[in-house]
C-alpha cells in the first residue's frame, strides 16, 4: 500500500506545489504558479474530451471565459462587489450551462467538423463578448472585482490565495481523476478507439460525449471563476479560438493521450516556455512556433495513439 | 508514458522553472518596467514609444537622484490578459516600482488594475480612451496621451467653419472608436451640424468597400472616421480607391504618422487630429534628426505620437522622482508628479499633470495630409490647440483619484 | 436607400466574393487533394504580397506575377519536404497542429526580415482608376481581380477534374497504397499539389496587396476565412470554393447595410448553419475526412 502511494504522482505533484512559493525565485511568482493549477484544472477536465473520448474541441476557451464573466457579473451585481465562493459557483456553473448548449448540439459529430462547429460556436460568442459593452465591458472587460476575506483568510493575500487554489486544484484533480477511471471513464475511451463498435454495442455514443463535455464545462468555468478573482477583472480576449488551441496544444504536448497527467506536465511546459521565451527574446514567437513543431514532432507517440485509432 | 518518460518530463519541467528565476540584483539602480508591445501586428508602434522613452532617459544621462536607471521591456502582446500577467512579474519578481507603456486602451486599462493592486506607479503613455482618466481612473495611474475629448474638441470649431456641416460617422466598433464618435457627435450638435448618417466597422475589417459605397450615396460634406491601425492603412487606400474625396472632405479623430507614411502620395488627403507633429518646432525638428540618427531602422523616420507620449511620459516620472527627493516611495512620486509642469517639452504651450484625474494636458495638432511632399513632411499643421482649452471639465468627468483626498 | 447602391453592393459582393475564392482556392486544393489542413496558407499569401513588393518595381507587374509564386513555391516545397510529407494518412488535425506551430514561426520571421509596419504597393497602372457611370463608381482593379480570380479557379478546377494528375492525386488520398501499386510515384505527385497550393496562395496575395495592404498580420487574417470557405463548400470541391466564396462575399456585403457591426460574424454563422444541415458542406463529397 506504501508502495503505491509513493508510485502515485499525485503525491509528487502536490508535494512540489504545495511548496511551491518557498521554491527560490520562482516562488516570488505566486500569480503565475495560481495560474498554472487554474490551468491543470481546465486541461485535466479537457483531457477527459480530448484524449479519452477523442473530441477535438477548440472551444473550451470559451467555457473558461465565461466562467469568468460569470463571476465576474455575480460578483459586480448580484452581490454588489461582495462574495467570493459563489460568484465563483456561478462561474463554474456558467461555463457547464454554455458546455451543455454546445455539447448537445454537436454530440454526434465528429472529427474535422466537429472542431470546427466548436471555433465556429467560440468565435461568435466571442464577438458577442467583445461588443456586448453593456454586460461584458467590451473590450476593455470587467474591471473591479476584488477578493476580500474566505472563511476567515485574508485572500487578498496572493500566497494565501494561491494556497485556496491550490485545495481547489487538489480537489478537482481527485475528482477528475475518480471520473477517469470508472466506468464511464472507460466507456469514454472505448468511444475514442471505436465509436461504430461501442455503438453497436449499445452505448448511445452521442449522450456520453454530450456528458463528458457538460463535465468539462464545469470545470473549465471553475477555473475560468477563479481566474476572473485572480486578475481581478474579466477580458473577452480568452475567448478567442487562438485561446483553445493553446488549451489543446498544452494538453496534447504532455502527451494527454496516453496519459492522464500528461496535461499537467503539458500546462507547465506550454506556460513556461512562452513566459521563459519571450522575456529573453524579442521575436520569441518564432522559437516558440518552432519548439512547438518540434515538440510535436518529437513526441508523435502521445499525439498519433489520439489520431491512428479513429 | 514510461517512468523514465515521465521522469524525463518532470525533469525538463524543473529545469524550466529553475531558468525562470531571474537573480537578483542589486539594490541601487531604480528599475523602470516597459510594458510594451514587442511582437505581433503593433510591435512597431511599442518599439516607437519605448525609443522614445530611451531617448528621455539618455538625456537624463540614465541616472537620476544620482542613481542609474535600468528600464526592463515586457511584452504586452496587445492583449490584456498577457500584458497584465507580465505586468505582474516585473511587479511580483523583478521588483519594478515604476510601470510604462501600453499602445492600447484595454491594456493600459488592465495594467493599471495590476499597479493600483500591487502599488506601484504606472503611466499609460499611449492609449487615448476616455475612461482611462475617466471611469478607470486611479490613484496609481497617470495618462500621457490626450482623451478622445481633447482631440476632438481641438478640431471640431475648425472642420464645422471650414470642412463641412453634413457629417457621416465611420466608428471602428469597440469602444474607444465609440468615444471618439461620441464626442465629435456632442460637438457637431453644439456647432449645429447634421449627422447623416454612421456605419460601424467591427475590428479586423480589411476590406471596406460595401461601406464606403453607402459613403458616397449618403450626401455628406465631412466623412468623420474614428478608426485605428492595420484597418485604417486599408482603409485610407481604400478611401482613395472609391474616390471618397472627390465627393467630401475627410477626418479623422485621430491619426498616427506611422500609418499615413507607407501610402502613396494621391492617397494622402485626409484632415486628421495628431497628437504631435516633427516640423512643429525647432525643437521637434532637432529631436527627430537626433532619433533619426539613432534609430536609423525604426518604423517611423521621424517624432511621432508613440515616440512623444513614451519621451514625455519619461521626463515626467524622472521629474516627478527628482521633486520627491526619493524613488523608493511611490505614494510620494505620486503626489510630486500631481500638479508638475514641464515647459521644456518641445511644444509651445507646457505640459501639466492635471492633479484630479491624472492627466497630462499638452497640445495637439490639426492637420491636413500633403499630397504633393516628398520625403517625411507629409503634413500642413491647420492648428496647435493646447489640451487645457478643451480637455474635460470636472462636471464632465467627475472623478478625483488626487492625494489630497 | 436607392437601387444605384443595392446594386454597386451586390456586384462589390460578388467581386469579394471571388477575390476570397482565390484566397481559398490553395487551401482548398491541398485539403481536398492531399486531405492535408495548411494552417501554413495564410503565411503563403502573406509572403506573396511582400515579396510582390519588393520585386514590383523592379521587374515590373507581369513579370512579378510569374516570379513572385515561384518564389512562394520554393518556399512551399521546403515545408513539404520538411514537414508535410509526415503528416499525409493521418487525422488532418495533426497535420493543422504542426502548419499552426510553422506558421507562427514563419509569421514572426516575416516580421523580423520586414519589419511590423504597414507597406504599400499601388495597383497597376493599367487598371488603376475608376469606371464611373453616373452616380455608379467602381475601381477598375477590383474589376480585374474578379476576372483574374475567375481565371485562377476556372484553371484550377480544370486541373483537377479533367487531367489525370487530378484523378491520381484524389485515389491517393484514399488508397495510397494502391496507387503507388499502380506505378504512379504518389510522393512526387502530393509535393506538386502542395507547391500549387501555395503557389495560389502567393498569387492571390500579389492581387490582394494593392486593395488590402500590406502588414505582417495579413495571413492570420485570410486563414479562418479560407477555412470556412472550404468547408462551406465542401472539401475536395473546387466549385465548392466557388460557391463558398461568393456566399461570404455576398453576405458580408449585404450584412453592411443591415446588421454592418456583425460582418465579421457572419461567414461563422453561415457555415454553422450549413454544416449543421449539410454536414459535408454544399458540394461536399464522400471523402477522407467524414
Amino acid at each position: 500500500m506504501n508502495n503505491k502511494l509513493i508510485k502515485d504522482p499525485y503525491l509528487w505533484i502536490f508535494l512540489i506545489f504545495l511548496l511551491y512559493p518557498v521554491l527560490p525565485y520562482i516562488g516570488n511568482f505566486t500569480s503565475l504558479g495560481t495560474e498554472l493549477l487554474l490551468w491543470f484544472i481546465f486541461t485535466l477536465s479537457f483531457n477527459l474530451c480530448l484524449g479519452y473520448t477523442g473530441l477535438p474541441s477548440f472551444g473550451h476557451g470559451a467555457f473558461y471565459g465565461v466562467g469568468s464573466y460569470g463571476a465576474a457579473i455575480a460578483f459586480l451585481h448580484l452581490f454588489n462587489k461582495g462574495g467570493f465562493l459563489i460568484p465563483v459557483v456561478i462561474g463554474a456553473l456558467t461555463g457547464a450551462v454554455f458546455a451543455a448548449v454546445l455539447g448537445y448540439v454537436i454530440r454526434n459529430k465528429k472529427g474535422v467538423y466537429f472542431a470546427l462547429l466548436t471555433v465556429v460556436f467560440t468565435q461568435v460568442l466571442f464577438g458577442i463578448c467583445w461588443r456586448w459593452d453593456a454586460v461584458t465591458g467590451g473590450e476593455s472587460g470587467l474591471m473591479g472585482i476584488s477578493r476580500t476575506t474566505f472563511l476567515g483568510l485574508d485572500i487578498h493575500d496572493p500566497i494565501t490565495f494561491y494556497y485556496l487554489v491550490f485545495v481547489v486544484f487538489a480537489v478537482c484533480a481527485i475528482v477528475i481523476r475518480i471520473i477517469a477511471n470508472s466506468s464511464f471513464g472507460m466507456s469514454l475511451k472505448a468511444i475514442r478507439q471505436n465509436p461504430v463498435r461501442a455503438q453497436y454495442l449499445g452505448y448511445t455514443t452521442g449522450n456520453y460525449k454530450f456528458v463528458v463535455y457538460l463535465i468539462s464545462g464545469l470545470f473549465a468555468g471553475l477555473a475560468g471563476g477563479l481566474y476572473c478573482f485572480l486578475t481581478q477583472s474579466a477580458f473577452a480576449d480568452i475567448l478567442d479560438w487562438t485561446k483553445s488551441g493553446d488549451v489543446v496544444i498544452a494538453t496534447l504536448l504532455g502527451g494527454g493521450t496516453v496519459s492522464f497527467y500528461g496535461p499537467i506536465v503539458g500546462s507547465v511546459i506550454f506556460l513556461l516556455m512562452k513566459e521563459l521565451i519571450s522575456s529573453f527574446w524579442d521575436h520569441w514567437a518564432l522559437l516558440y512556433g518552432l519548439s512547438f513543431v518540434i515538440i510535436i514532432l518529437a513526441f508523435p507517440t502521445g499525439l498519433l495513439g489520439m489520431f491512428k485509432s479513429k | 508514458m514510461t517512468i523514465r518518460r515521465r521522469s524525463l518530463f518532470v525533469l525538463i519541467t524543473l529545469i524550466f522553472v529553475g531558468m525562470l528565476a531571474t537573480p537578483a540584483l542589486a539594490a541601487d539602480p531604480i528599475r523602470i518596467g516597459l510594458v510594451s508591445p514587442v511582437s505581433g501586428n503593433y510591435g512597431d508602434h511599442g518599439a516607437l514609444e519605448r525609443a522614445g522613452m530611451q531617448m528621455a532617459l539618455d538625456e537624463y544621462g540614465g541616472e537620476i537622484l544620482g542613481r542609474p536607471v535600468t528600464l526592463i521591456t515586457a511584452d504586452s502582446e496587445t492583449n490584456p490578459d498577457a500584458a497584465a500577467r507580465r505586468a505582474r512579474r516585473l511587479i511580483e519578481v523583478d521588483g519594478v516600482k515604476y510601470l510604462m507603456g501600453a499602445v492600447s486602451s484595454s491594456v493600459a486599462t488592465a495594467i493599471g488594475a495590476v499597479a493600483e493592486e500591487k502599488d506601484a506607479l504606472y503611466i499609460a503613455t499611449n492609449g487615448n480612451s476616455d475612461t482611462l482618466t475617466g471611469k478607470h481612473a486611479r490613484h496609481n495611474v497617470f495618462r500621457s496621451a490626450p482623451s478622445m475629448a481633447i482631440l476632438v474638441r481641438g478640431g471640431a470649431q475648425y472642420v464645422a467653419d471650414n470642412l463641412g456641416k453634413k457629417w457621416f460617422f465611420i466608428t471602428h466598433d469597440y469602444s474607444w472608436g465609440h468615444s471618439g464618435t461620441r464626442w465629435a457627435r456632442n460637438s457637431m450638435k453644439a456647432l449645429g451640424c447634421k449627422e447623416v448618417g454612421e456605419i460601424k466597422v467591427p475590428l479586423g475589417t480589411r476590406d471596406f468597400s460595401s461601406q464606403l459605397l453607402q459613403v458616397r450615396n449618403s450626401g455628406a460634406d465631412v466623412l468623420v472616421i474614428t478608426c485605428a491601425g492595420f484597418d485604417n492603412v486599408a482603409l485610407m487606400k481604400q478611401l482613395a480607391e472609391y474616390k471618397i474625396y472627390d465627393k467630401m472632405k475627410v477626418w479623422y479623430t485621430l491619426m498616427e504618422y506611422v500609418d499615413m507614411w507607407p501610402l502613396d502620395k494621391k492617397e494622402r488627403q485626409p484632415y486628421f487630429m495628431t497628437e504631435v507633429y516633427w516640423n512643429e518646432t525647432p525643437e521637434t525638428r532637432a529631436w527627430t534628426e537626433k532619433f533619426a540618427k539613432k534609430y536609423p531602422a525604426a518604423a517611423c523616420p521621424v517624432l511621432d505620437n508613440g515616440s512623444y507620449n513614451g519621451w514625455l511620459s519619461m521626463k515626467v516620472l524622472l521629474e516627478a522622482i527628482k521633486k520627491a527627493g526619493t524613488a523608493d516611495d511611490v505614494e510620494k512620486v505620486i503626489c510630486a508628479m500631481e500638479g508638475l509642469t514641464i515647459k521644456d517639452n518641445m511644444r509651445a504651450a507646457p505640459t501639466y499633470v492635471r492633479p484630479w484625474d491624472h492627466q497630462f494636458l499638452t497640445s495637439v495638432v490639426l492637420g491636413k495630409a500633403n499630397s504633393t511632399a516628398d520625403g517625411t513632411d507629409i503634413m500642413d499643421v491647420k492648428a496647435v490647440v493646447p489640451a487645457a482649452d478643451v480637455a474635460r471639465t470636472k462636471a464632465e468627468n467627475p472623478v478625483d483619484v488626487s492625494c489630497k483626498k | 436607400m436607392n437601387s444605384v447602391l443595392i446594386l454597386s453592393i451586390i456586384l462589390n459582393g460578388l467581386v469579394l466574393g471571388l477575390v476570397y475564392s482565390a484566397v481559398a482556392l490553395g487551401f482548398s486544393l491541398v485539403l481536398g487533394l492531399s486531405g492535408v489542413i495548411n494552417f501554413c496558407h495564410g503565411v503563403m499569401f502573406a509572403f506573396g504580397a511582400y515579396f510582390f513588393w519588393l520585386l514590383k518595381d523592379i521587374i515590373g507587374f507581369w513579370p512579378a506575377v510569374v516570379v513572385v509564386p515561384l518564389l512562394v513555391a520554393i518556399i512551399g516545397f521546403v515545408i513539404e519536404r520538411v514537414l508535410i510529407r509526415r503528416v499525409y494518412g493521418l487525422d488532418p488535425l495533426f497535420g493543422l497542429l504542426i502548419t499552426l506551430g510553422f506558421s507562427i514561426a514563419l509569421e514572426e520571421l516575416i516580421r523580423m526580415i520586414f519589419g511590423p509596419a504597414a507597406h504599400n504597393v499601388s495597383a497597376p497602372s493599367f487598371a488603376s482608376g475608376c469606371i464611373i457611370w453616373g452616380d455608379f463608381v467602381y475601381s477598375k482593379y477590383r474589376l480585374f481581380i474578379a476576372v483574374f480570380a475567375a481565371v485562377m479557379v476556372g484553371g484550377t478546377w480544370l486541373l483537377i477534374s479533367k487531367t489525370k494528375f487530378g484523378a491520381i492525386v484524389k485515389a491517393g488520398m484514399f488508397d495510397s497504397e494502391m496507387v503507388g501499386a499502380l506505378g504512379h510515384n504518389l510522393p512526387k505527385l502530393r509535393t506538386t499539389v502542395f507547391i500549387l497550393g501555395t503557389a495560389l496562395a502567393g498569387l492571390s496575395g500579389i492581387l490582394a496587396a494593392p486593395i488590402w495592404s500590406i502588414k505582417s498580420g495579413m495571413g492570420s487574417a485570410v486563414l479562418m476565412p479560407s477555412f470556412l470557405i472550404v468547408l462551406m463548400g465542401g472539401l475536395g470541391s473546387i466549385p465548392g470554393t466557388i460557391v463558398g466564396g461568393l456566399l461570404v462575399g455576398l453576405s458580408s456585403a449585404l450584412a453592411t447595410l443591415v446588421f454592418p457591426r456583425f460582418v465579421d460574424i457572419i461567414p461563422y454563422v453561415l457555415l454553422g448553419v450549413i454544416i449543421y444541415f449539410w454536414p459535408r458542406g454544399l458540394f461536399g463529397e464522400q471523402n477522407i475526412n467524414d
